[in-house]
C-alpha cells in the first residue's frame, strides 16, 4: 500500500462533532423500528427532533411479557392487561391514522368475550398494514376476524400460538394479497375448510405449519397455484399429529419440508421441486404392510425424481431399506440431484446410502450426520465397484458426530478410495470422543483417488443437523 | 477449530476500491459487486472495469476490512447448499460485533447506507437497536451523542405525559 494513514483515525466528511447531525432521520428511524413502541415512544424525550418520531412510526410493536419488568409484583394478571390494553388503544389512537403500517407485532393474551383484539384488527385494516406478526395466547378457539381477510393490502401474516389453539378460518375467499402465512401451534379441525382456504388465496407462495395438530384428518391436501414454499411440521406434537394422506398438488412448488410421518404421501404436479425435507419420525413398517410402504415408496420417489436436494432422516432411510431388495420400486434416477443429506441412527443403513449414491448419478455434495449408540454393530460394508457420482461429480463431503467406530471409518475409506474428484472432507467429531488424534493419524494414511482433496478436521458441533431442519421449532 | 487451507487457481478479476482516506484496496469483483453504490459505478459504463479506482468518500479505511469481511462470508452463506447451521451465521455475526464501540457501530452504519447494501445496513442497525433496547433516555442520548435541547420544565412534562414508558429499564 503507497499510502500510510492506516493508524490515522479519519473521519468522513460532514461529520465530526456531535453525531447526531451526521446519522440521518432515515437511519435513526430504521433503528428504531426494532425496538418495542414504549422504547420509541420513550425516545422522544431524547431531543425535540425526535420528539414525535413515534406518531408517525410505520413499526408498531407491543408485548405484554416485556413492556414492563416485572409487572406481576405491582398489579395483578387484570390489571397488567387493563393497562397493556389502555396503551395499544392510546397509541393506535394517537398515531397519525394516514400513516399506513408496515408492520404490527403484538404479544397479548385474548380472553374470551372481549372484542379488544378485532378492533385493533380493524384499526389496521384501516391503515393498510402489510404485516402482521401475532403471538397470541387464548383459552378459546380463535377466529380470524373478518376486516383481516379482507385487507387487501396485507401480506405477510403470523399467528403462533402459545399454547394448541382451535383457528376458525374463514368460509370465504379472501387475503388477496396474501404472499406469506405462518401458523405455530395451531389446531386445525376441519380438512376442507383447510384446503378450501389455502386454495383460495390466490398469490400465496409460501405456507409454513409449525407444530401444528390436524386431528381426525382422513387427507391433508395442499392445492395452491403459486405456492413456492411448503413446510408441514408435527414433530413437536406428542402423539400423533399427522396420521393422514398428504396429498401435495402445487405447480409452482420449489421446496418442501415435511416434518411426521403421513399415511400416504403423494405428489400431483409438482415438476418445479427442487428442494426437499423428509423427516419420518416413525417406522412405517410397524402401521402398514409391506405392500403398502411399498406403494408408499413408490408413490414419494416418483414425486421427487427430479430434484436437486434432498435430506432424510433415519425412519425414512429405514423406509427405503425396503427398495434395497426389490430394485423395481426404486428404478428411477435422481439425475439433477446435487446435493443430499442424510441422517444415520442404524447400523444398516450402509445398504440405504450406497443405494442412494448408485441412483444419483450427478451428485455433487454429501452431508451424512451420525448418531452413535452403544447397540451399533461394526458390520457395514461398503461395496468394491465404482460409484458414478464419487467417479465424476461429488466435490463436497460433510461428515458430523464421528466418534471413530468401525463403520464410520469403512464410509470415509470408501468415498476417499472412490472419490476421484473430491475438493473437501470436513469430519466433525462427536462430543464422545476424547482423543481424535489416533482417528486422524488412521484417516490420514487411507488411499486417495483425488490428488486435491483437502480434509479438514472440526471440534463437535452439536445437533447441527436439528438446528437445520427443526431450526424453527425453538 | 481447525480450517481448510485449499486456495483456488482460477484469477478473479480485482475492483480497486479507495476509502476517504485514500487507503486502497483490492477487492474481488463479485465482493464488490455486493455493495450497490460500486456497482452502480460500473453499470452502463463497461470501460470502467480497467484499472478504475472507485473513490468511497463516506467509508473510511479502518471499517473497510471488517466490511469486506461481513460481503464475503455472507454471500458464501447465501450461495451454500444446504444452507448453513443458524449457530454458525449468529456466531459470525456476533464476532463481527464484538469489540465495535458505538461510536465504531454508528460510523458502520454510514459506511453501509453510503454502499447501498440492505443486508449489511439491516444487520448493523438492529444491532445498534438491541444496545439501545429498554435503556434510559439519557442513555440514549450519549448512545447517538446528542445534546438535550429541551428545557427541565418541557422535559418534566413530557416524562409526566408518558410516565408508564420510563418505569423498570435496565442499568445504564
Amino acid at each position: 500500500m503507497a499510502l500510510t494513514l492506516a493508524n490515522t483515525k479519519i473521519r468522513s466528511s460532514g461529520y465530526d462533532g456531535d453525531r447526531l447531525s451526521s446519522l440521518p432521520e432515515h437511519l435513526i428511524c430504521h433503528i428504531l423500528s426494532f425496538l418495542e413502541t414504549i422504547d420509541v415512544i420513550r425516545a422522544g424525550s431524547v431531543c425535540r427532533k425526535w420528539r414525535y418520531f413515534w406518531v408517525e412510526m410505520p413499526y408498531l410493536n407491543f408485548n405484554v411479557d416485556t413492556i414492563w419488568s416485572h409487572p406481576e409484583l405491582r398489579w395483578s394478571m387484570e390489571t397488567i392487561n387493563g393497562k397493556f390494553k389502555d396503551f395499544v388503544n392510546w397509541v393506535l389512537m394517537s398515531q397519525d391514522c394516514s400513516v399506513h403500517i408496515q408492520r404490527f407485532r403484538l404479544k397479548y393474551t385474548n380472553y374470551g368475550g372481549d372484542y379488544t383484539f378485532c378492533r385493533w384488527m380493524n384499526v389496521l385494516a384501516q391503515r393498510k398494514v402489510q404485516r402482521l406478526d401475532l403471538k397470541l395466547l387464548s383459552e378459546t378457539p380463535m377466529e380470524l376476524p373478518r376486516c383481516i381477510v379482507n385487507c387487501e393490502s396485507l401480506v405477510d401474516l403470523k399467528i403462533y400460538f402459545d399454547l394448541y389453539c382451535v383457528l376458525k378460518l374463514p368460509e370465504f375467499p379472501g387475503f388477496t394479497g396474501l404472499k406469506s402465512l405462518y401458523l405455530c401451534k395451531v389446531e386445525f379441525s376441519d380438512p376442507v375448510v383447510l384446503a378450501k382456504f389455502v386454495s383460495s388465496c390466490p398469490v400465496l407462495e409460501s405456507l409454513i405449519m409449525h407444530s401444528c395438530v390436524f386431528s381426525d384428518f382422513k387427507i391433508l391436501d395442499i392445492t395452491a397455484p403459486r405456492l413456492r414454499n411448503l413446510t408441514i411440521n408435527v414433530l413437536a406434537f406428542h402423539g400423533d399429529g399427522l396420521n393422514c394422506e398428504v396429498v401435495i398438488a402445487c405447480p409452482s412448488l420449489v421446496s418442501f419440508d415435511l416434518l411426521g410421518s403421513p399415511s400416504w404421501l403423494s405428489f400431483k404436479d409438482t415438476n418445479s421441486l427442487q428442494n426437499v425435507l423428509l423427516y419420518f419420525d416413525s417406522d412405517l413398517s410397524d402401521i402398514a404392510t409391506f405392500e403398502e410402504s411399498r406403494n408408499l415408496l413408490n408413490s414419494i420417489l416418483k414425486g421427487i425424481r427430479n430434484i436437486e436436494v434432498l435430506k432424510l432422516s433415519p425412519a425414512f432411510l429405514e423406509f427405503l431399506l425396503l427398495a434395497v431388495p426389490k430394485p423395481e420400486c426404486f428404478s428411477a434416477s435422481f439425475c439433477n440431484l446435487k446435493s443430499l443429506m442424510l441422517y444415520v441412527t442404524m447400523d444398516e443403513y450402509d445398504q440405504s446410502i450406497i443405494h442412494l449414491l448408485n441412483r444419483a448419478p450427478n451428485l455433487e455434495a454429501l452431508s451424512v450426520f451420525f448418531e452413535w449408540w452403544e447397540g451399533w454393530s461394526d458390520n457395514w460394508k461398503m461395496p468394491n465397484k465404482d460409484i458414478p457420482c464419487l467417479r465424476d461429480h461429488l466435490r463436497e463431503v460433510e461428515l458430523i458426530d464421528i466418534v471413530g467406530n468401525n463403520n464410520e471409518l469403512e464410509l470415509i475409506k470408501f468415498i476417499l478410495k472412490n472419490g476421484h474428484v473430491l475438493q473437501n472432507m470436513n469430519i466433525y467429531w462427536g462430543k464422545e470422543l476424547e482423543n481424535p488424534s489416533k482417528i486422524i493419524s488412521e484417516v490420514m494414511k487411507f488411499p486417495r483417488s483425488s490428488s486435491d482433496v483437502v480434509l479438514t478436521f472440526f471440534e463437535p458441533q452439536s445437533d447441527i443437523f436439528f438446528r437445520q431442519c427443526r431450526g424453527k421449532i425453538v | 477449530m481447525a480450517s481448510s487451507s485449499s486456495s483456488s487457481s482460477t484469477q478473479v478479476k480485482k475492483i480497486t476500491l479507495k476509502a476517504a482516506d485514500g487507503k486502497h484496496f483490492e477487492v474481488e469483483e463479485p465482493v464488490a459487486m455486493e455493495m450497490e453504490t460500486v456497482k452502480s459505478f460500473f453499470v452502463g459504463n463497461e470501460d470502467a472495469m480497467k484499472d478504475m479506482v472507485v473513490p468511497l468518500l463516506n467509508v473510511s479505511s479502518e471499517h473497510m476490512p471488517a466490511i469486506l469481511d461481513f460481503y464475503r462470508n455472507h454471500s458464501e452463506f447465501r450461495k451454500r447448499t444446504p444452507p448453513p447451521p443458524a449457530e454458525e451465521v449468529k456466531a459470525f455475526n456476533e464476532a463481527f460485533l464484538e469489540n465495535k464501540s458505538d461510536e465504531q457501530l454508528m460510523e458502520m452504519i454510514m459506511a453501509a447506507n453510503f454502499l447501498n447494501t440492505k443486508e449489511l445496513l439491516n444487520f448493523l442497525t438492529e444491532a445498534a437497536a438491541n444496545r439501545i433496547k429498554n435503556k434510559s433516555v439519557e442513555y440514549v442520548r450519549a448512545f447517538f451523542g446528542i445534546e438535550n435541547d429541551f428545557t427541565p420544565e418541557e422535559e418534566a412534562r413530557i416524562r409526566a405525559e408518558n410516565e408508564w414508558a420510563f418505569d423498570g429499564l435496565d442499568e445504564d
